[in-house]
Protein backbone atom coordinates (compact mmCIF):
# COMPACT_ATOMS: atom_id res chain seq x y z
CA UNK A 1 0.00 0.00 0.00
CA UNK A 2 1.21 3.47 -0.80
CA UNK A 3 2.30 5.38 2.27
CA UNK A 4 0.25 8.58 2.72
CA UNK A 5 2.51 10.18 5.30
CA UNK A 6 6.13 9.67 6.36
CA UNK A 7 7.68 10.16 9.80
CA UNK A 8 11.48 10.20 9.37
CA UNK A 9 12.54 9.78 12.99
CA UNK A 10 10.65 8.43 16.04
CA UNK A 11 11.35 11.67 17.96
CA UNK A 12 9.71 13.86 15.27
CA UNK A 13 6.48 15.69 16.09
CA UNK A 14 5.62 16.34 12.42
CA UNK A 15 5.18 14.00 9.46
CA UNK A 16 5.41 14.70 5.71
CA UNK A 17 2.34 14.25 3.48
CA UNK A 18 3.13 11.94 0.55
CA UNK A 19 -0.30 12.59 -1.00
CA UNK A 20 -2.71 15.52 -0.57
CA UNK A 21 -4.31 14.85 2.80
CA UNK A 22 -7.98 15.76 3.35
CA UNK A 23 -9.74 16.67 6.61
CA UNK A 24 -11.03 13.54 8.27
CA UNK A 25 -8.35 11.23 6.78
CA UNK A 26 -6.60 9.08 9.36
CA UNK A 27 -2.89 8.63 8.71
CA UNK A 28 -0.35 6.70 10.71
CA UNK A 29 2.94 4.90 10.82
CA UNK A 30 4.34 2.08 12.91
CA UNK A 31 7.41 3.29 14.78
CA UNK A 32 9.75 1.52 17.23
CA UNK A 33 7.79 3.03 20.15
CA UNK A 34 4.38 1.93 18.79
CA UNK A 35 1.91 3.07 16.17
CA UNK A 36 1.39 6.83 15.67
CA UNK A 37 -1.97 7.83 14.17
CA UNK A 38 -3.48 11.23 13.64
CA UNK A 39 -6.74 12.57 12.16
CA UNK A 40 -6.14 15.23 9.52
CA UNK A 41 -7.75 18.57 10.54
CA UNK A 42 -7.28 20.60 7.36
CA UNK A 43 -6.06 20.05 3.79
CA UNK A 44 -2.30 19.32 3.75
CA UNK A 45 -0.63 19.76 0.34
CA UNK A 46 1.76 17.13 -0.99
CA UNK A 47 5.19 17.38 0.66
CA UNK A 48 3.92 19.61 3.48
CA UNK A 49 4.01 18.83 7.20
CA UNK A 50 1.30 17.65 9.57
CA UNK A 51 1.41 17.90 13.40
CA UNK A 52 1.47 14.43 14.96
CA UNK A 53 0.40 15.67 18.40
CA UNK A 54 -0.68 18.92 20.05
CA UNK A 55 2.29 21.31 20.06
CA UNK A 56 2.32 24.32 22.42
CA UNK A 57 3.43 27.79 21.31
CA UNK A 58 7.20 28.10 21.71
CA UNK A 59 7.77 24.35 21.65
CA UNK A 60 10.42 22.92 19.30
CA UNK A 61 9.25 21.28 16.11
CA UNK A 62 11.31 18.26 15.11
CA UNK A 63 11.91 16.49 11.79
CA UNK A 64 14.85 14.19 10.87
CA UNK A 65 15.23 13.78 14.65
CA UNK A 66 16.41 17.39 14.97
CA UNK A 67 14.78 20.78 15.66
CA UNK A 68 13.65 22.66 12.55
CA UNK A 69 12.22 25.65 14.45
CA UNK A 70 9.65 26.66 17.09
CA UNK A 71 5.87 26.81 17.08
CA UNK A 72 4.66 30.41 16.63
CA UNK A 73 1.33 29.49 18.29
CA UNK A 74 -0.47 26.44 19.68
CA UNK A 75 -0.76 23.79 16.99
CA UNK A 76 -3.38 21.03 17.15
CA UNK A 77 -2.64 17.43 16.20
CA UNK A 78 -3.54 16.96 12.52
CA UNK A 79 -2.96 20.64 11.61
CA UNK A 80 -0.89 21.90 8.69
CA UNK A 81 2.56 23.01 9.92
CA UNK A 82 4.17 25.65 7.72
CA UNK A 83 5.19 29.32 7.56
CA UNK A 84 2.09 30.52 9.50
CA UNK A 85 2.86 28.51 12.67
CA UNK A 86 6.54 27.46 12.46
CA UNK A 87 9.44 29.92 12.85
CA UNK A 88 13.14 29.43 12.20
CA UNK A 89 15.50 29.65 15.18
CA UNK A 90 18.41 30.62 12.98
CA UNK A 91 19.43 33.80 11.15
CA UNK A 92 17.29 35.75 13.63
CA UNK A 93 15.03 38.37 12.23
CA UNK A 94 15.22 36.91 8.76
CA UNK A 95 12.81 34.87 6.65
CA UNK B 1 25.99 -7.35 -8.80
CA UNK B 2 29.66 -6.41 -8.91
CA UNK B 3 30.26 -2.70 -8.93
CA UNK B 4 33.06 -1.71 -11.31
CA UNK B 5 35.96 -0.07 -9.53
CA UNK B 6 37.41 1.48 -12.66
CA UNK B 7 36.35 4.01 -15.25
CA UNK B 8 37.80 5.07 -18.59
CA UNK B 9 39.60 8.37 -18.09
CA UNK B 10 41.86 10.71 -20.07
CA UNK B 11 45.38 10.95 -18.57
CA UNK B 12 46.71 14.47 -17.90
CA UNK B 13 50.32 15.61 -17.59
CA UNK B 14 49.74 16.61 -13.92
CA UNK B 15 48.77 13.02 -13.00
CA UNK B 16 45.02 13.58 -12.89
CA UNK B 17 42.46 11.84 -15.12
CA UNK B 18 39.54 13.47 -16.89
CA UNK B 19 36.10 12.10 -17.74
CA UNK B 20 35.96 14.56 -20.66
CA UNK B 21 38.55 15.84 -23.11
CA UNK B 22 37.48 19.45 -23.48
CA UNK B 23 39.41 22.22 -25.18
CA UNK B 24 38.34 25.17 -23.06
CA UNK B 25 38.00 28.72 -24.37
CA UNK B 26 38.32 30.90 -21.26
CA UNK B 27 37.15 34.50 -21.12
CA UNK B 28 39.25 36.42 -18.60
CA UNK B 29 36.79 39.32 -18.40
CA UNK B 30 33.27 40.02 -19.57
CA UNK B 31 34.10 42.57 -22.28
CA UNK B 32 35.48 39.86 -24.57
CA UNK B 33 32.78 37.26 -23.92
CA UNK B 34 31.35 37.67 -27.45
CA UNK B 35 34.77 36.65 -28.82
CA UNK B 36 34.83 33.57 -26.58
CA UNK B 37 31.35 32.53 -27.70
CA UNK B 38 32.20 32.98 -31.39
CA UNK B 39 35.42 30.95 -31.17
CA UNK B 40 33.62 28.12 -29.37
CA UNK B 41 30.75 28.23 -31.86
CA UNK B 42 33.27 27.96 -34.68
CA UNK B 43 35.26 24.98 -33.40
CA UNK B 44 33.60 21.66 -32.59
CA UNK B 45 35.19 20.04 -29.55
CA UNK B 46 35.62 23.29 -27.65
CA UNK B 47 33.63 24.51 -24.64
CA UNK B 48 33.21 28.23 -23.88
CA UNK B 49 33.76 29.47 -20.33
CA UNK B 50 32.58 32.99 -19.83
CA UNK B 51 31.28 34.84 -16.83
CA UNK B 52 30.15 38.31 -15.82
CA UNK B 53 32.74 40.74 -14.37
CA UNK B 54 36.50 40.18 -14.29
CA UNK B 55 37.35 43.79 -15.06
CA UNK B 56 38.17 46.31 -12.32
CA UNK B 57 37.80 43.83 -9.47
CA UNK B 58 40.00 44.25 -6.40
CA UNK B 59 41.45 42.36 -3.46
CA UNK B 60 39.89 39.03 -2.47
CA UNK B 61 37.12 39.50 -5.03
CA UNK B 62 39.66 39.61 -7.87
CA UNK B 63 41.69 36.75 -6.40
CA UNK B 64 38.63 34.51 -6.18
CA UNK B 65 37.55 35.32 -9.74
CA UNK B 66 40.96 34.46 -11.16
CA UNK B 67 41.36 31.36 -8.96
CA UNK B 68 38.08 30.11 -10.41
CA UNK B 69 39.16 30.67 -14.03
CA UNK B 70 42.51 28.96 -13.39
CA UNK B 71 40.64 26.13 -11.64
CA UNK B 72 38.74 25.54 -14.87
CA UNK B 73 41.83 25.80 -17.06
CA UNK B 74 43.58 23.16 -14.94
CA UNK B 75 40.49 20.94 -14.48
CA UNK B 76 41.04 17.21 -15.09
CA UNK B 77 38.32 17.27 -17.77
CA UNK B 78 40.24 19.91 -19.72
CA UNK B 79 42.88 18.80 -22.25
CA UNK B 80 43.97 22.27 -23.34
CA UNK B 81 42.93 25.87 -22.91
CA UNK B 82 42.82 29.06 -24.91
CA UNK B 83 42.66 32.18 -22.72
CA UNK B 84 41.04 35.27 -24.22
CA UNK B 85 41.29 38.65 -22.56
CA UNK B 86 41.01 42.28 -23.52
CA UNK B 87 44.63 43.03 -22.68
CA UNK B 88 47.75 40.83 -22.63
CA UNK B 89 48.62 41.06 -18.91
CA UNK B 90 45.65 39.14 -17.54
CA UNK B 91 45.61 36.68 -20.47
CA UNK B 92 49.28 35.86 -20.03
CA UNK B 93 49.00 35.64 -16.23
CA UNK B 94 46.11 33.16 -16.35
CA UNK B 95 47.73 31.14 -19.14
CA UNK B 96 50.96 30.89 -17.15
CA UNK B 97 49.13 29.39 -14.15
CA UNK B 98 47.46 26.81 -16.40
CA UNK B 99 50.76 25.96 -18.12
CA UNK B 100 52.22 24.91 -14.73
CA UNK B 101 50.09 21.75 -14.96
CA UNK B 102 51.70 20.80 -18.29
CA UNK B 103 48.55 21.40 -20.33
CA UNK B 104 48.86 23.03 -23.73
CA UNK B 105 47.70 26.63 -23.35
CA UNK B 106 47.61 29.67 -25.60
CA UNK B 107 46.35 33.22 -25.08
CA UNK B 108 45.12 36.07 -27.16
CA UNK B 109 44.42 39.71 -26.24
CA UNK B 110 41.72 41.40 -28.27
CA UNK B 111 43.25 44.91 -27.91
CA UNK B 112 46.63 43.71 -29.10
CA UNK B 113 45.31 41.65 -31.98
CA UNK B 114 43.11 44.45 -33.33
CA UNK B 115 39.48 43.79 -32.51
CA UNK B 116 36.77 41.16 -32.47
CA UNK B 117 36.98 39.79 -36.04
CA UNK B 118 40.74 39.28 -35.97
CA UNK B 119 40.61 37.76 -32.47
CA UNK B 120 37.90 35.31 -33.49
CA UNK B 121 39.86 34.41 -36.63
CA UNK B 122 43.08 33.77 -34.69
CA UNK B 123 41.23 32.04 -31.84
CA UNK B 124 39.53 29.61 -34.22
CA UNK B 125 42.86 28.70 -35.80
CA UNK B 126 44.54 28.09 -32.40
CA UNK B 127 41.56 26.16 -31.00
CA UNK B 128 41.36 23.92 -34.09
CA UNK B 129 44.91 22.75 -33.57
CA UNK B 130 44.23 22.14 -29.87
CA UNK B 131 41.22 19.97 -30.72
CA UNK B 132 43.30 17.98 -33.22
CA UNK B 133 46.02 17.42 -30.60
CA UNK B 134 43.52 16.56 -27.83
CA UNK B 135 42.07 13.86 -30.08
CA UNK B 136 45.30 11.89 -29.72
CA UNK B 137 44.78 11.45 -25.97
CA UNK B 138 43.21 8.02 -25.41
CA UNK B 139 41.06 6.91 -22.50
CA UNK B 140 42.57 4.32 -20.18
CA UNK B 141 41.32 2.28 -17.22
CA UNK B 142 41.56 4.36 -14.02
CA UNK B 143 40.56 3.44 -10.45
CA UNK B 144 37.37 5.19 -9.29
CA UNK B 145 39.41 6.42 -6.32
CA UNK B 146 40.74 9.10 -8.72
CA UNK B 147 37.28 10.63 -9.01
CA UNK B 148 36.14 13.76 -7.21
CA UNK B 149 32.35 13.98 -7.11
CA UNK B 150 30.49 17.17 -6.21
CA UNK B 151 27.05 16.88 -4.63
CA UNK B 152 24.50 19.64 -5.01
CA UNK B 153 20.81 20.25 -4.57
CA UNK B 154 18.78 22.99 -6.20
CA UNK B 155 15.11 23.94 -6.17
CA UNK B 156 14.70 21.63 -3.18
CA UNK B 157 11.36 20.54 -1.82
CA UNK B 158 10.18 18.18 0.87
CA UNK B 159 11.02 15.14 -1.29
CA UNK B 160 14.69 16.17 -1.68
CA UNK B 161 15.80 15.21 1.82
CA UNK B 162 13.59 12.14 1.93
CA UNK B 163 14.63 10.62 -1.40
CA UNK B 164 17.22 11.99 -3.84
CA UNK B 165 19.56 13.44 -1.19
CA UNK B 166 19.36 10.27 0.91
CA UNK B 167 20.05 8.03 -2.12
CA UNK B 168 22.90 10.31 -3.22
CA UNK B 169 24.26 10.02 0.32
CA UNK B 170 24.46 6.26 -0.16
CA UNK B 171 26.44 6.84 -3.39
CA UNK B 172 28.67 9.36 -1.59
CA UNK B 173 29.45 6.76 1.08
CA UNK B 174 30.26 4.22 -1.65
CA UNK B 175 32.55 6.76 -3.37
CA UNK B 176 34.43 7.51 -0.13
CA UNK B 177 34.53 3.80 0.72
CA UNK B 178 36.12 3.15 -2.70
CA UNK B 179 38.89 5.62 -1.92
CA UNK B 180 37.44 8.54 -3.86
CA UNK B 181 36.48 12.08 -2.90
CA UNK B 182 33.09 13.70 -2.39
CA UNK B 183 32.69 17.45 -2.06
CA UNK B 184 29.68 18.75 -0.14
CA UNK B 185 29.10 22.50 -0.19
CA UNK B 186 26.39 25.19 0.06
CA UNK B 187 27.34 26.80 3.37
CA UNK B 188 23.96 28.39 4.11
CA UNK B 189 22.34 24.97 3.60
CA UNK B 190 24.37 23.60 6.48
CA UNK B 191 22.78 26.08 8.92
CA UNK B 192 20.86 24.00 11.43
CA UNK B 193 22.74 20.80 10.55
CA UNK B 194 26.29 21.98 11.23
CA UNK B 195 26.69 20.42 14.67
CA UNK B 196 26.01 16.88 13.41
CA UNK B 197 28.39 17.41 10.49
CA UNK B 198 31.09 18.94 12.72
CA UNK B 199 30.78 15.95 15.06
CA UNK B 200 31.95 13.78 12.12
CA UNK B 201 35.09 15.91 11.54
CA UNK B 202 38.38 14.01 11.73
CA UNK B 203 39.85 16.57 14.13
CA UNK B 204 39.13 19.75 16.06
CA UNK B 205 40.59 22.01 13.40
CA UNK B 206 38.28 20.69 10.66
CA UNK B 207 35.27 20.94 13.00
CA UNK B 208 36.22 24.50 13.88
CA UNK B 209 36.65 25.48 10.21
CA UNK B 210 33.19 24.13 9.37
CA UNK B 211 31.44 25.86 12.28
CA UNK B 212 33.31 29.06 11.60
CA UNK B 213 32.29 29.01 7.91
CA UNK B 214 28.63 28.66 8.93
CA UNK B 215 28.88 31.40 11.58
CA UNK B 216 30.52 33.75 9.10
CA UNK B 217 27.78 33.15 6.52
CA UNK B 218 25.06 33.87 9.10
CA UNK B 219 26.89 36.94 10.33
CA UNK B 220 27.35 38.20 6.78
CA UNK B 221 23.61 37.81 6.11
CA UNK B 222 22.85 39.94 9.17
CA UNK B 223 25.56 42.46 8.21
CA UNK B 224 24.16 43.06 4.73
CA UNK B 225 20.54 42.99 6.01
CA UNK B 226 19.52 39.96 3.94
CA UNK B 227 15.83 39.18 4.33
CA UNK B 228 16.29 35.51 3.64
CA UNK B 229 19.21 33.19 3.29
CA UNK B 230 19.28 30.16 1.05
CA UNK B 231 15.52 29.83 1.02
CA UNK B 232 13.37 30.53 -2.03
CA UNK B 233 9.61 30.75 -2.56
CA UNK B 234 9.70 27.44 -4.49
CA UNK B 235 11.25 25.76 -1.40
CA UNK B 236 8.29 26.98 0.68
CA UNK B 237 5.61 25.97 -1.82
CA UNK B 238 7.35 22.57 -1.99
CA UNK B 239 6.60 22.12 1.71
CA UNK B 240 9.84 23.28 3.34
CA UNK B 241 9.31 25.87 6.07
CA UNK B 242 12.64 26.76 7.65
CA UNK B 243 16.29 26.84 6.68
CA UNK B 244 17.03 24.25 9.38
CA UNK B 245 14.58 21.86 7.76
CA UNK B 246 16.11 22.42 4.32
CA UNK B 247 19.63 21.97 5.71
CA UNK B 248 18.87 18.72 7.53
CA UNK B 249 17.61 17.33 4.22
CA UNK B 250 20.45 18.88 2.22
CA UNK B 251 23.39 17.45 4.20
CA UNK B 252 22.08 13.93 3.63
CA UNK B 253 23.52 14.02 0.10
CA UNK B 254 27.05 14.03 1.57
CA UNK B 255 26.46 10.64 3.18
CA UNK B 256 27.74 9.62 6.59
CA UNK B 257 31.54 9.53 6.14
CA UNK B 258 33.95 11.41 8.41
CA UNK B 259 34.54 15.02 7.33
CA UNK B 260 38.21 15.17 6.27
CA UNK B 261 38.76 18.74 5.17
CA UNK B 262 37.15 22.17 4.76
CA UNK B 263 38.26 24.07 1.65
CA UNK B 264 37.59 27.58 0.40
CA UNK B 265 35.71 28.68 -2.69
CA UNK B 266 36.95 26.90 -5.85
CA UNK B 267 39.90 25.30 -4.05
CA UNK B 268 41.09 21.77 -4.79
CA UNK B 269 40.68 19.14 -2.06
CA UNK B 270 44.11 18.13 -0.76
CA UNK B 271 42.82 14.82 0.63
CA UNK B 272 40.48 12.05 -0.34
CA UNK B 273 37.24 11.31 1.50
CA UNK B 274 34.38 13.69 2.34
CA UNK B 275 35.34 17.34 1.95
CA UNK B 276 33.30 20.50 2.57
CA UNK B 277 33.69 23.53 0.30
CA UNK B 278 32.67 26.89 1.77
CA UNK B 279 30.70 28.38 -1.15
CA UNK B 280 27.27 30.01 -1.63
CA UNK B 281 24.31 27.67 -2.14
CA UNK B 282 22.42 28.95 -5.22
CA UNK B 283 22.70 26.20 -7.84
CA UNK B 284 24.63 27.89 -10.63
CA UNK B 285 27.01 29.65 -8.25
CA UNK B 286 27.64 26.53 -6.23
CA UNK B 287 28.36 24.17 -9.11
CA UNK B 288 30.58 26.87 -10.62
CA UNK B 289 32.70 26.65 -7.45
CA UNK B 290 32.56 22.85 -7.18
CA UNK B 291 33.71 22.35 -10.77
CA UNK B 292 36.47 24.97 -10.43
CA UNK B 293 37.62 22.96 -7.40
CA UNK B 294 38.23 19.98 -9.68
CA UNK B 295 35.02 17.93 -9.31
CA UNK B 296 34.85 15.56 -12.29
CA UNK B 297 31.09 15.04 -12.14
CA UNK B 298 28.29 16.75 -10.24
CA UNK B 299 25.30 14.92 -8.75
CA UNK B 300 22.61 17.58 -8.76
CA UNK B 301 19.39 16.72 -6.94
CA UNK B 302 16.33 18.74 -7.69
CA UNK B 303 12.91 18.67 -6.08
CA UNK B 304 10.81 21.17 -7.98
CA UNK B 305 13.14 21.32 -11.00
CA UNK B 306 16.34 23.27 -11.71
CA UNK B 307 17.63 22.87 -15.30
CA UNK B 308 21.22 24.21 -14.99
CA UNK B 309 24.37 22.20 -15.78
CA UNK B 310 28.08 23.02 -15.67
CA UNK B 311 30.12 23.41 -18.89
CA UNK B 312 33.17 21.44 -17.66
CA UNK B 313 31.90 18.98 -15.03
CA UNK B 314 29.05 16.85 -16.44
CA UNK B 315 26.00 17.47 -14.26
CA UNK B 316 23.61 14.60 -13.52
CA UNK B 317 20.09 15.70 -12.61
CA UNK B 318 18.37 13.48 -10.09
CA UNK B 319 14.87 13.89 -8.71
CA UNK B 320 12.89 12.05 -6.05
CA UNK B 321 9.70 14.00 -6.75
CA UNK B 322 7.25 11.88 -8.80
CA UNK B 323 5.67 14.99 -10.31
CA UNK B 324 8.99 16.56 -11.31
CA UNK B 325 10.09 13.22 -12.80
CA UNK B 326 7.20 13.53 -15.29
CA UNK B 327 6.71 17.29 -15.61
CA UNK B 328 10.44 18.11 -15.84
CA UNK B 329 11.47 14.83 -17.52
CA UNK B 330 13.56 16.43 -20.30
CA UNK B 331 16.08 17.64 -17.73
CA UNK B 332 16.12 14.60 -15.44
CA UNK B 333 18.85 11.95 -15.85
CA UNK B 334 17.91 9.72 -12.92
CA UNK B 335 14.42 9.36 -11.46
CA UNK B 336 14.43 7.96 -7.92
CA UNK B 337 10.84 8.98 -7.15
CA UNK B 338 10.06 5.28 -6.79
CA UNK B 339 11.47 5.60 -3.27
CA UNK B 340 8.26 7.49 -2.41
CA UNK B 341 5.87 5.58 -4.64
CA UNK B 342 7.19 2.20 -3.52
CA UNK B 343 8.81 0.87 -6.72
CA UNK B 344 12.33 1.69 -5.46
CA UNK B 345 14.04 1.72 -2.10
CA UNK B 346 17.04 3.77 -1.03
CA UNK B 347 19.51 1.06 -2.11
CA UNK B 348 18.00 0.45 -5.56
CA UNK B 349 17.69 4.21 -6.12
CA UNK B 350 21.33 4.65 -5.09
CA UNK B 351 22.39 1.80 -7.41
CA UNK B 352 20.85 3.60 -10.38
CA UNK B 353 22.54 6.89 -9.47
CA UNK B 354 25.88 5.05 -9.13
CA UNK B 355 25.42 3.36 -12.51
CA UNK B 356 24.61 6.69 -14.15
CA UNK B 357 27.68 8.21 -12.49
CA UNK B 358 29.94 5.47 -13.89
CA UNK B 359 28.30 5.68 -17.34
CA UNK B 360 28.91 9.43 -17.40
CA UNK B 361 32.51 8.93 -16.21
CA UNK B 362 32.96 6.55 -19.17
CA UNK B 363 31.64 9.09 -21.65
CA UNK B 364 27.83 8.99 -21.66
CA UNK B 365 26.58 12.55 -21.97
CA UNK B 366 24.22 14.00 -19.38
CA UNK B 367 21.06 15.75 -20.47
CA UNK B 368 22.51 19.15 -19.60
CA UNK B 369 25.56 18.38 -21.76
CA UNK B 370 23.32 17.32 -24.63
CA UNK B 371 21.27 20.52 -24.19
CA UNK B 372 24.52 22.51 -24.28
CA UNK B 373 24.42 24.21 -20.86
CA UNK B 374 27.46 26.44 -20.33
CA UNK B 375 26.27 28.85 -17.63
CA UNK B 376 28.64 29.77 -14.82
CA UNK B 377 28.37 32.45 -12.12
CA UNK B 378 31.49 33.28 -10.11
CA UNK B 379 30.49 34.49 -6.64
CA UNK B 380 31.46 38.01 -5.65
CA UNK B 381 33.19 38.48 -2.32
CA UNK B 382 31.46 40.87 0.12
CA UNK B 383 34.58 42.99 0.64
CA UNK B 384 32.88 45.56 2.90
CA UNK B 385 31.82 42.84 5.30
CA UNK B 386 35.20 41.14 5.36
CA UNK B 387 36.97 44.43 5.96
CA UNK B 388 34.52 45.47 8.71
CA UNK B 389 35.11 42.19 10.52
CA UNK B 390 38.85 42.11 9.83
CA UNK B 391 38.55 38.64 8.29
CA UNK B 392 41.42 36.78 6.70
CA UNK B 393 41.37 35.89 2.98
CA UNK B 394 38.67 33.39 1.98
CA UNK B 395 41.28 31.00 0.64
CA UNK B 396 41.91 28.34 3.27
CA UNK B 397 44.11 25.90 1.43
CA UNK B 398 47.09 27.69 -0.07
CA UNK B 399 48.13 24.62 -2.06
CA UNK B 400 45.37 25.41 -4.59
CA UNK B 401 45.92 27.42 -7.76
CA UNK B 402 46.98 30.89 -6.74
CA UNK B 403 46.75 34.20 -8.49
Amino acid sequence: MKLKMLIVDPTDNVGTALVELQPGDTVGQRLPGGEVTVVVQEPIPYGHKIALCDIAAGEQIRKYGAPIGRARCDIRAGAHVHLHNLATQRVQGLQ
Amino acid sequence: MTIPLEFWGYPRPDGSFGVRNHVLIIGAMDNINPVVRRIAAGVKGTVPLWAAYGRGMIAEDAVQHERTLVGYGTHPNVAAALVVSMEPQSAERIARQIAVTGRPVQWIAVQQIGGTAKAVDEGIRLAMQMVIDAGRILRQAVPVSELIIGVECGASDATSGLTANSATGVVADWMVGSGGTVVLSETEEIIGAEDALAARAINEEVAHQLLSAVRTREDEARFIGAESLGFGPDNASGGLTTLEEKSLGAVRKGGTSPLCEVIGYAERPSRKGLVFMDAPAPGTENITALAAGGCHILLFNTGVGNPVGNPVAPTLKITGNPRTAVHFADNIDVDVSGILTGTDDLESGAARIRQALLDVANGMMTRSEILGDVEIAISRVELGYRRARGLAPTQLNRTGADA
